[in-house]
């Protein structure tokens, strides 16, 4: 069932038009990765979500709650963790989380229950009365996260939560968004870390110039730009004979050797490497190793946009 | 719940040293300004009189309207003696400072030839030497003037057969009031600069709307409050609401502090101070909006800011106590501000006062307009 839904979203500035026809569902309990290059609509469509932004035409709705009608409601149902570091210097980590738990509407023994979870859940329980300006970048980032969890949104969304952060707080950082997706929330989730969106987002959608350009899993997405895979065998002492018998092999497009690796391009790379380790061992090939090569989401990215993810800052 | 919320965070996110500046400043301020500048306002008030050795031996007209006026001065103890005597009396060391006018003086002026009254001052006591010469100046000044003006309508009346009245009899009953320097002459230094710099402290409050509407809306913070159900204007009025109480702490402190360290009377009409505060704030609060839509940094903001205050402060006169520039004052916040607030000081009710009062409620109106106009333009821009 679609938690958020889309329907021909056009969001205007000055006569640029920023988001331009954009129509699509995030499903719930799903992590949803939105991809697109630097001004692509990313954070046009991230501010349209959260109300920050009005748009021109179309509609959003928001767990059945049509956005313009019901902007309070619908916010109450989303947290934001913004790019930046937003947070009060002169309050403690206890007070900042309590603070927009508060404008959640939160009060009482939930609000105190609520908040304690959420520092938990980031791993800052022990510096609940710590100033923000004393915390490690990734400690940052983490109290950014808790902010916004406090008070049990339906949709998070995370604009690119892990910039400029140490691994281990990455680590933690990602662990936390698919707990919290295990825990009930729905994730909409952009990065410019192709690998996180590739490994923890069940479906992605790939934005440009303010136009959906693709959506769906990052299989689908694979399909849509490259049909054909490489094969790449580490062989020792490789023969003219065998390299001929690939070649005739019905399903491979070429193969060729550069030193000691056989490289084998074909559309079906399971069903012909049988064929070809039968007709290496046949020849008496020695073989060490096998290395399915599929096209990385970057590159699906730049097939389907013609820039890479990361030129600039948007 | 969720404004009271955004308030009382916003009142918890101070910088503690700045929270106490606060307060400190103005009283600061107020000590060492009314200390310095007590001789000023003091002087001629309880000062011992300037003993003044006066020899006039002019009986025409320009003679007897120096008379008239030196005699009216409660600045002078007069000794009158004849020119032979003044010399030798100034050498004796009891007078410091002395007037001569000579016999001619009027049938001088009257010839319409330059004539001159002689200050003797024997360096004795600059204060008493100071007072004299500026007292005299004043008639000089407005004698001229208004025997320009007679020769001016002598001539225009002359041709249609009018008589005019001697300069003495047209100007005499305005010297005395020539002297007065309005309000300030009834107040005290302490009350004049504890108004003045309440007046001061209490446009900065705008200043303090524009910081940190900037700060959050640099700093994201800003947006992701208005991601959660929190509306643009609740937004915005939490921090005037927020910086309204700050600035009525600072006032109160101002009042009670001055009121008992340094005796200031603040009068009788708290609705009238009420009032007044009120109006000075809103008028700040609604300058701090408007600019921070204006300009996108805390820097250019309190660079702006603190040279219109103060430069208002002082072509006001509110830290010299006298207006520099008068004309050029009426159009600062402070002059009328300050006009209300010293007649409250001097007993004044509010519907006294509400006169002065008004020019601020239309100020705070029209920018108020300009301010939520701006606003909503910044916000759909950020």
């Amino acid at each position: 069932m679609a938690i958020v839904e889309i329907r021909d979203l056009v969001k205007r500035y000055h006569g640029h038009v920023a988001l331009d026809n954009i129509s699509l569902d995030i499903n719930e309990g799903e992590i949803f990765g939105l991809l697109g290059p630097n001004g692509a609509g990313k954070s046009t469509m991230i501010n349209t979500l959260c109300g920050l932004l009005t748009f021109d035409r179309g509609s959003i709705r928001i767990d059945g709650l049509d956005h313009r009608a019901n902007i309070l409601e619908v916010k109450k149902r989303i947290g934001l963790v913004p790019q930046e570091i937003a947070l009060f210097n002169n309050l403690t980590a206890k007070d900042n989380v309590k603070f927009f738990a508060k404008l959640a509407g939160l009060r009482g023994k939930l609000l105190c229950e609520r908040v304690d979870e959420a520092l938990e859940f980031v791993g800052l329980q022990d510096k609940p009365k710590a100033l923000p300006r004393g915390f490690s970048g990734g400690m940052k980032r983490r109290l950014n996260i808790a902010c916004a969890i406090a008070h049990h949104p339906k949709i998070l969304i995370m604009d690119e939560p892990t910039v400029g952060i140490d691994p281990q707080s990455r680590y933690h950082i990602l662990e936390s968004v698919k707990k919290l997706n295990e825990l009930g929330s729905s994730i909409v989730y952009t990065s410019h870390y192709m690998e996180e969106v590739q490994s923890i987002c069940n479906s992605i959608a790939i934005i440009d110039h303010g136009k959906l350009i693709a959506q769906g899993s990052t299989q689908t997405l694979r399909k849509l730009v490259v049909e054909e895979e490489k094969i790449v065998i580490e062989i020792v002492d490789v023969n003219f004979t065998s390299l001929q018998g690939i070649k005739r092999l019905a399903g491979v497009k070429e193969a060729e050797v550069d030193g000691g690796t056989l490289e084998i391009i074909t559309r079906n790379a399971q069903a012909v490497l049988q064929d070809v380790l039968f007709v290496l061992s046949q020849n008496g090939v020695r073989v060490k190793g096998i290395k399915l090569v599929e096209p990385d989401l970057e590159s699906v990215f730049l097939a389907l946009t013609g820039r890479n993810l990361r030129d600039k800052e948007d | 719940m969720t404004f009271i919320t955004l308030v009382l965070n916003d009142l918890k996110n101070r910088n503690k040293v700045t929270f106490i500046l606060l307060f400190v400043m103005p009283l600061v301020m107020i000590a060492l300004m009314s200390y310095a500048m007590r001789p000023v306002f003091e002087s001629g008030k309880h000062s011992p009189p300037v003993l003044l050795l006066y020899s006039n031996e002019d009986k025409g007209t320009a003679g007897i309207a120096l008379d008239q006026f030196l005699s009216e001065q409660k600045t002078f103890n007069l000794a009158r003696v004849n020119a032979q005597r003044l010399r030798t009396e100034l050498a004796g060391g009891k007078f410091t400072v002395a007037v001569k006018v000579p016999a001619d003086f009027s049938a001088k002026l009257n010839r319409g030839k330059q004539a001159d009254i002689e200050v003797i001052q024997s360096g004795g006591d600059q204060q008493q030497e100071e007072i004299t010469k500026s007292l005299i100046e004043s008639f000089v000044s407005t004698y001229n003037t208004e025997t320009g003006i007679a020769h001016a309508l002598q001539t225009a009346n002359n041709s249609a057969g009018k008589s005019v009245s001697p300069p003495q009899q047209a100007g005499g009953q305005n010297f005395v009031r020539l002297t007065e320097i309005g309000l300030t002459a009834k107040l005290s230094s302490y009350q004049y600069f504890a108004a003045s710099m309440l007046v001061f402290f209490l446009l900065t409050t705008g200043m303090g709307i524009g910081v940190t509407l900037i700060n959050e809306r640099q700093e994201i913070i800003f947006q992701r409050i208005l991601a959660f159900p929190v509306t643009r204007i609740q937004y915005l009025l939490s921090k005037v609401a927020s910086n309204i109480i700050l600035a009525g702490l600072q006032a109160a402190t101002i009042i009670l502090f001055t009121h008992f360290a340094f005796k200031v009377d603040w009068g009788t009409s708290l609705p009238g101070l009420i009032l007044t505060i009120g109006s000075v704030v809103a008028v700040s609060a609604a300058i701090g909006i408007v600019f921070s839509n204006l300009v996108n940094s805390t820097k250019a903001l309190t660079t702006a800011l603190t040279l219109l205050f103060w430069f208002m402060t002082f072509i006001s006169g509110g830290f010299t106590g006298k207006s520099m520039l008068a004309r050029a004052g009426d159009f600062t916040v402070n002059k009328w501000a300050f006009t209300a607030l010293a007649n409250v000081m001097l007993g004044k009710g509010t519907g006294e006062i509400i006169g002065f009062l008004i020019p601020l409620f239309v100020a705070a109106l029209v920018l108020w307009l300009i301010g939520i106009i701006t606003y909503h333009r910044r916000v759909a821009y950020e």
